[in-house]
């Protein structure tokens, strides 16, 4: 039983292992966010739970990322240099400074909506939040990345 | 030109890629830290997670007569009770402090305490400041909603953590708070403040109801200087509806140390689980009682039939602070656990 059990928790690990660090490395960035997952899936078995035995794994994951990604800013104060790459375009640079600048969960949703391309209700329904409240951290969000992009037209 | 929306979701989505463009490489399953085992019985505490990491585990084992100590090192994982993980967030936590009131120490103590509670809790740190103008924000273009913040800088927490932009949105409002659950907390020079939604809220979940323990261990910790603001409504530790939408914020003192009477008699009433009406009155009597007999002049207290709460007032006796201090040690060792 004990090896159906790890075997399976292994397969949620592995299913969703990248998803979750793309999403940790957008809000803490690429050194720490293979610890963050690391730590979280680490916290979930050492509190007794089985990752196969969750009802929404991916959900329930991905909302642990945001926490710990949280708590590891809260207490390393980690810049927004940390998750910037290298960019060709200065407009680039300077969306990418204002996108680190975020508090994490208007960043964790505006990832959600433009890069994964996801609805409101999508991501409500993923983080755990209520659709207005997605909606507005994307309106916060978008008013200061298009103040960014305006000042640079 | 403004840029259009078009746009807008271009340049971030291209910006997003760049930042996941390398291939994603966390640790393959084999390699993870291997946890701790975690007993069944182990009851989740702050210091749990510690705990458990710390295990070692020691067999008796009597061979012939003969007591062998067997020490072994911590399991490997094994499946564990499983724990559906809740649909919802438990609670929200937003934690209000000013800078250099409480330590980053601290701060992480109480981050670890609530983390501990699993990640369905929704903890938030942020200073006044930010609080204010989160809420700010909200309200902008609300000269009602602005003036109640300048009355009450301290339930900016309270605006800023709902997020509703206009007062006249009240029944919307009304039906956010009701499925937020959250507890906000406010530690500032002036003390600490503890808010909630208002009575249609529904009552706290055991999960909620230990977070809420835990703020409150970690108010005690903090060890703030028992101070209430200028402008406390005329009963501190009183309900203080703001605006209509209905959010409450309960500002407290926190007691050092309560009645022990009082916290026998909350441990009574709660030994079935439920608080009646008659339990109620009982308890809010002897609140009362306990004002009065600590000299607070022309205490008044009454209970609300339909279960819509209580009331009690008193006429200022010894001076704001020592009439405060008092009502509230009352409040808290008779009242607090019954009608949170």
């Amino acid at each position: 039983m004990r090896v159906t059990s790890v075997r399976g928790d292994a397969e949620v690990y592995e299913k969703h292992r990248d998803e979750l660090t793309r999403f940790a490395r957008v809000l803490v960035g690429r050194d720490d966010a293979p610890d963050v997952v690391s730590n979280v899936v680490t916290r979930v078995l050492a509190s007794g739970r089985s990752l196969a035995g969750l009802r929404e794994p991916r959900s329930y994951l991905m909302k642990a990322v945001l926490n710990e990604s949280r708590s590891v800013i809260r207490k390393r104060r980690v810049s927004s240099a940390a998750i910037q790459p290298h960019y060709d375009r200065l407009v680039d640079y300077r969306i990418g400074e204002a996108v680190a600048g975020l508090p994490p969960r208007q960043r964790a949703v505006t990832f959600l909506a433009y890069w994964g391309e996801m609805t409101s209700s999508e991501i409500a329904e993923l983080l755990g939040m209520r659709p207005g409240t997605v909606r507005r951290y994307l309106h916060l969000a978008r008013e200061k990345l298009r103040g960014v992009l305006d000042a640079n037209q | 030109m403004p840029i259009s929306d078009t746009e807008l979701r271009g340049t971030v989505r291209h910006v997003y890629q760049k930042m996941v463009d390398d291939s994603p490489l966390s640790p393959e399953w084999g390699e993870l830290p291997v946890p701790p085992l975690r007993t069944t019985n182990e009851r989740r505490s702050p210091n749990g997670l510690v705990a458990a990491m710390a295990a070692v585990v020691v067999v008796l084992v009597a061979v012939g007569g003969t007591l062998w100590i067997v020490r072994t090192s911590a399991p490997s994982v094994g499946p564990g009770p499983i724990a559906e993980a809740p649909a919802r967030v438990v609670a929200r936590v937003t934690v209000v402090f000013s800078p250099g009131e409480v330590t980053d120490a601290q701060f992480d103590v109480f981050g670890d305490v609530v983390a501990n509670y699993g990640p369905d809790t929704d903890v938030e740190f942020i200073d006044e400041a930010t609080a204010d103008k989160q809420a700010r924000d909200h309200a902008a273009g609300d000269p009602d909603t602005l003036a109640v913040l300048d009355q009450r800088p301290d339930v900016a927490a309270s605006y800023a953590q709902v997020g509703f932009t206009d007062l006249d949105e009240a029944p919307a409002f009304q039906e956010q708070v009701g499925e937020l659950d959250f507890v906000v907390v406010a530690i500032g020079s002036n003390g600490p403040l503890l808010g909630r939604g208002d009575s249609d809220l529904p009552a706290m979940s055991v999960e909620q109801d230990s977070i809420r323990g835990a703020v409150w261990q970690f108010l005690y910790n903090l060890d703030l200087p028992q101070q209430i603001r200028s402008n406390e409504p005329e009963t501190p530790g009183s309900d203080l509806p703001v605006g209509d939408g209905g959010i409450v914020a309960t500002t407290v003192s926190v007691p050092s140390e309560l009645i022990q009477d009082g916290v026998d008699l909350q441990n009574r009433i709660l030994a079935d689980g439920n608080v009646t009406l008659q339990e109620l009155e009982q308890a809010v009597a002897a609140m009362a009682e306990c004002m009065q007999s600590r000299g607070l002049n022309d205490v008044t207290w009454s209970v609300d039939p339909d279960g819509n709460g209580f009331s009690s007032g008193y006429t200022a006796t010894f001076g704001d602070t020592e009439d405060a201090a008092i009502a509230t040690l009352c409040r808290y060792s008779y009242i607090e656990q019954l009608y949170p």
